[in-house]
């Protein structure tokens, strides 16, 4: 494409945007080093999309593989958002999955991945979100071997979703203007709170929400590219030769304490802002008519800060407002403890303290009354989770965390995806992972209801699972799903009824292994609860346990055969 | 709601005295496009390096004498004996699907190591 840049000279230049995710991929690496890893040639359709009689693609939006930058072996994936909107199913996210454990065995120089994402494709739900949780996990056991992850964004769907956790999970992202992060799409938000909150056709305030430049001097993202792919790959060189051959030092505690103290001190900041001007006039020394046009090394340097000033420590905040249990919580953690075994307090959406179980004391950290999951909530269980981590740093047997997750799903809110929630959750994430790498078991207890974004981000990360009777997983609301498919609700909800990679329900988790067990109303809990303790595994295994389970046979199967792909190729 | 379609045209081989390898995808799967993946039909012995295979899977039911009409006119004026092309379409224009098969072929050349 040709076009005139600034000082009117005529300058070819290839859009990184407009380009395709194999132009990408191929702009980025050097020469005719780009091998695929299951290629279209092998065929691996989503069997889900033919099923409902639409559109399958020969590489299910994703392609995975191989190559060199400046010299150097990496391994990369990028999602065609133009495909479904880049949505994530189950081969899909298995695709990813498998790339990301070959990454683990083989210790490329670093793992570039390539998001333009919607998130979980709605006509696979269930599926796609237990597979992003694997990409979560996936992604996170990278980190932790020190091999660095790169996100580059500026594709048309931008990262939204499970999805836009996920690019915040990894070391570093770059973005052009053009590229768009974050959690709630616009239309999401605005189908379900309506216009006022959200005007999804107001373009110009979608991108001032969400955009590179918001997102860049919010300090969410490492560096504003320009929409060129030259530009992409000459950043993406410069970052390579960067970083450390010994590898990177995984996330330590103190690590996340600051982050934790950062984005207090952003809520604190920006308590009150709605549009992305405001931000953008405290962080730039030009104006927004100079925002507005500056190429990216303008922007780069026109940034004065990307952080909100620290004045102060508030490590302690979750604690505030505390206060003993309601009638009702006061039952159900008699039913699950044992009258007198427990000291639980609870803060609006919030639930904290110790209990006693069969197998011993644990750490009790979760949500209730259906929480909506924003950044105070958020907050507030990352703060206790470090807490729990602090607490235990000298013990040779940390206590387990029993991670309760209720939840309607993350809150549907514009000044919350301003600041960044989508990079908040994932904040949350990377705490529970470390209390898990520092020796705590995880037990989730899903109770009452556990939906997207909020329970991705804590319960989904637990190494067991376990669903209380009655209660409900499910992805999204359906009128909202309606909109994004742009399949009418009748249709739908007559879907629901038949498939268990679709329908809401615990027991569809059950059946595709993301939930690992349903109690019943029988059932003693303090034993339940005892058993899985004595059960609890710190590797994923829920694609094993999908396809042992007859709900999702092909997870395992292809993140396995991109994996051996991979590894033919040491 | 899926419509599949299967066409064996008469073609000029691809390439005389040289084993057809290589496999190319050409096109995203959107709506009013399409994917094309390019491949030898060696594997299939009742399918003479004279014939070009083409199948599609498309999402606009209906169409088949327009697809027959478009396909037979590539086969007729592009060397594509000996390939198979496999179609997702999402109700690309007539007009489209000719460009992309043209791109397809060329771009199953250049894999080849033959330019056009």
């Amino acid at each position: 494409m040709v076009g005139c840049n600034g000082g009117g000279r005529v300058s070819t230049r290839r859009s990184f945007l407009e380009a395709s995710a194999r132009e990408r991929v191929r702009s980025l690496l050097d020469p005719h080093s780009f091998h695929e890893f299951c290629p279209p040639s092998e065929r691996l359709v989503s069997p889900h999309l033919a099923q409902l009689s639409l559109s399958q693609a020969f590489d299910d939006g994703i392609v995975t593989g191989r190559g060199l930058i400046t010299g150097q072996k990496v391994l990369i994936a990028a999602q065609e958002g133009r495909f479904n909107g880049g949505s994530v199913g189950e081969i899909h996210g298995a695709k990813l999955v498998g790339l990301l454990h070959a990454a683990i065995l083989q210790k490329p120089a670093a793992v570039l991945l390539l998001i333009d994402s919607g998130g979980v494709r709605l006509h696979e739900a269930n599926a796609g979100i237990i597979a992003i949780s694997e990409i979560a996990r996936a992604i996170l056991d990278v980190r932790a071997e020190g091999i660095p992850v790169l996100v580059m964004l500026g594709g048309s769907c931008g990262a939204f979703g499970g999805m836009g956790i996920m690019v915040r999970l990894c070391h570093s992202v770059f973005m052009s203007e053009e590229g768009r992060l974050s959690l709630s799409g616009p239309e999401v938000i605005e189908t379900v709170m309506g216009r006022d909150e959200f005007d999804s056709k107001d373009r110009a305030l979608v991108w001032r929400i969400t955009g590179g430049k918001l997102r860049r001097a919010l300090g969410e993202v490492d560096k504003l590219v320009d929409d060129d792919l030259a530009a992409f790959r000459n950043a993406a060189a410069d970052w390579l030769k960067e970083q450390p051959a010994s590898g990177l030092a995984p996330l330590s505690y103190q690590d996340l304490c600051v982050r934790q103290e950062t984005l207090l001190a952003r809520r604190a900041e920006f308590l009150n802002t709605q549009d992305g001007r405001e931000i953008l006039a405290q962080r730039l020394t030009i104006n927004e008519n100079q925002w507005t046009l500056a190429n990216s090394d303008e922007f780069e340097t026109a940034l004065n800060r990307t952080e909100s000033e620290l004045t102060q420590m508030h490590l302690d905040a979750w604690k505030e407002g505390l206060h003993d249990l309601n009638t009702e919580d006061q039952a159900f953690a008699d039913r699950l403890f044992g009258p007198g075994q427990h000291q639980l307090q609870y803060s609006d959406y919030f639930v904290v303290g110790q209990a006693k179980t069969l197998q011993g004391m644990v750490h009790v950290i979760g949500t209730r009354d259906r929480a909506p999951i924003g950044m105070d909530v958020a907050l507030k269980l990352s703060g206790a989770v470090l807490a729990a981590i602090a607490t235990d740093q000298n013990s040779s047997a940390p206590l387990p965390i029993v991670m309760i997750s209720e939840t309607q799903g993350q809150l549907l809110s514009r000044h919350d995806e301003l600041l960044g929630l989508n990079g908040i959750l994932a904040h949350v994430a990377l705490c529970v992972d470390l209390a898990r790498r520092s020796g705590h078991r995880l037990i989730t207890l899903i109770r009452q209801e556990a939906v997207s974004g909020g329970f991705l981000s804590f319960g989904m990360l637990g190494d067991r699972i376990c669903a209380l009777p009655d209660s409900q997983v499910r992805v999204m609301d359906l009128r909202a799903m309606a909109r994004v498919t742009k399949i009418p609700l009748e249709r739908l909800e007559g879907l629901a009824k038949q498939s268990a990679v679709f329908a809401p329900g615990a027991e569809n988790y059950v059946r595709l292994g993301g939930v690992h067990e349903q109690w019943t109303i029988e059932q003693d809990w303090v034993e339940a609860l005892a058993l899985a303790l004595d059960h609890c595994s710190a590797v994923d295994e829920r694609s094993t346990l999908g396809a042992k389970r007859g709900g999702r046979h092909l997870a395992a199967s292809v993140a396995e055969r991109v994996k051996q792909q991979a590894l033919a190729f040491a | 709601m899926m419509e599949h379609l299967n066409f064996q045209l008469p073609s000029t081989p691809a390439i005389q005295g040289q084993k057809l390898k290589a496999d190319v995808l050409c096109g995203i799967v959107s709506s009013g496009n399409l994917e094309i993946l390019v491949e030898p039909t060696s594997g299939d012995r009742k399918l003479t390096s004279d014939i070009c295979l083409v199948i599609v899977e498309t999402a606009a039911e209906g169409f088949g004498e327009t697809w027959q009409a478009v396909l037979t006119q590539f086969a007729e004026t592009h060397a594509a004996g000996g390939l198979s092309f496999t179609l997702n379409d999402v109700g690309a224009t007539p007009a489209v699907v000719a460009l992309r098969m043209a791109q397809a072929h060329e771009e199953w050349l250049a894999a080849m190591g033959v330019g056009e």
